[in-house]
């Protein structure tokens, strides 16, 4: 029953009643590639739990550069780090792949969180996943080459839309990664003469799976959701 | 042993069968291009030069090293010599000593604007193309006084464009 009201894991793996309580709370939002949801330095007020959508956790250096750190799809919710009372946000929130969530207003969440210990334990699993990823990508960031992170973000990315074309533009994966759009280009061009990826003007395309695997570093791992059985797309 | 130009001719078919010598021992047979009517390719003892006995170079400008070095290899890969620089100032050296046909760069380096108003302010330099690699990009988009190209693979139809 809750799988055919939402695709979004953390919310159909409630128990029926707990999720009974929560979802008159939920609402239906359609959200948009490179729409900013949080500011770094404000209160969230909604928390998202992605369905289709894909959710970037930046971190924003006062030189302009920025960076993902976290990246949360329909596995979690965004974002874990605004469950702590009225304290701004450190990060900023951005769509990297728009589709549909659903959001709750943060103060309705918390005090469904106080009363309910199903979703107390829930979130506290999410929560050390979320680490998890934040940890195992803070060692992927200054061990591993850019190929290598670029290969394990498209992975992370693909498994959470569960398609092989992604809509996004070098400038945005640029930001993503923290490095300038140049080496992304050089990175994707060398990538698709290898036969890994296509990329056209925002559109890029998993042509073999298998071989971006083996691109990626042992990162991808670590940090795999929901991995596909299947090596290369059709 | 330097090629000479006057015993130096073979016809480019027999060119594009024959393995040059790139950077760091890497050899590899140059791919035919058709489009490169600009510049009539002539191999001798693995040396690429111009019917004019001049070299087609790139000058890559990224300060950047990783970059530079990928971007060296795709630009080696279209069967190009390449030099390297860091800088606006670097580029300027190298292009005193040695002439260029093309400068490779991107919008992000630090000293863009500087290197853009001093080649435009130059009396020789004024006329080298600038190209920045951009796979989002239109076709003829411009950025500036620079061209951007959507694959470093375009830089050779560009430069025969370029020069009729």
């Amino acid at each position: 029953m809750k799988e055919m009201l939402t695709t979004n894991k953390l919310l159909s793996r409630l128990r029926d009643v707990e999720f009974a309580r929560l979802m008159p709370l939920l609402q239906p939002v359609s959200l948009s590639a490179g729409e900013r949801l949080s500011e770094a330095g404000q209160a969230a007020r909604f928390i998202y739990f992605p369905e289709s959508c894909v959710i970037s956790c930046q971190a924003n250096m006062e030189d302009g550069k920025s960076a993902e750190v976290g990246i949360i799809g329909f596995e979690g919710l965004a974002d874990i780090t605004a469950l702590n009372g009225s304290r701004p946000a450190v990060h900023s929130l951005n769509v990297s792949i728009g589709g549909s969530a659903l959001r709750v207003r943060k103060d309705d969440f918390e005090r469904e969180l106080r009363r309910s210990e199903g979703l107390q334990q829930s979130l506290l699993g999410y929560s050390a996943e979320y680490v998890t990823q934040l940890s195992q990508r803070s060692a992927c960031a200054i061990f591993h080459q850019v190929e290598q992170r670029f290969a394990v973000w498209l992975l992370l990315l693909a498994d959470r839309i569960k398609e092989a074309v992604i809509q996004i533009t070098q400038e945005r994966t640029a930001d993503h990664l923290g490095v300038r759009r140049a080496g992304v280009t050089v990175v994707a061009l060398h990538m698709q003469a290898a036969g890994a990826i296509s990329y056209k003007r925002g559109n890029l395309r998993i042509t073999n799976r298998e071989m971006l695997e083996a691109m990626a570093c042992e990162c991808y791992g670590t940090l795999a959701v929901d991995r596909p059985h299947h090596t290369t797309y059709m | 042993m330097g090629p000479s130009p006057s015993t130096a001719l073979i016809t480019p078919r027999i060119c594009e069968s024959l393995p040059v010598q790139y950077g760091k021992g890497q050899t590899r047979t140059p791919r035919p291009d058709k489009r490169l009517e600009g510049f009539v390719r002539i191999c001798w003892e693995g040396v690429l030069m111009e019917e004019s006995g001049q070299f087609p170079t790139i000058l890559i400008v990224e300060d950047i090293d990783w970059i530079r070095s990928s971007m060296r290899k795709a630009v080696e890969r279209e069967g190009f010599r390449v030099a390297e620089a860091r800088s606006d100032a670097e580029a300027f050296e190298f292009a005193e000593l040695q002439s260029i046909h093309l400068i490779l760069t991107e919008e992000e380096l630090p000293t863009f604007k500087t290197l853009m108003t001093r080649l435009r302010e130059h009396p020789t330099f004024s006329s080298i193309p600038v190209v920045i690699v951009n796979p989002d990009a239109e076709d003829g988009t411009r950025l500036g006084e620079a061209y951007v190209l959507a694959d470093y693979a375009d830089i050779s139809s560009f430069l025969s464009v370029l020069h009729g």
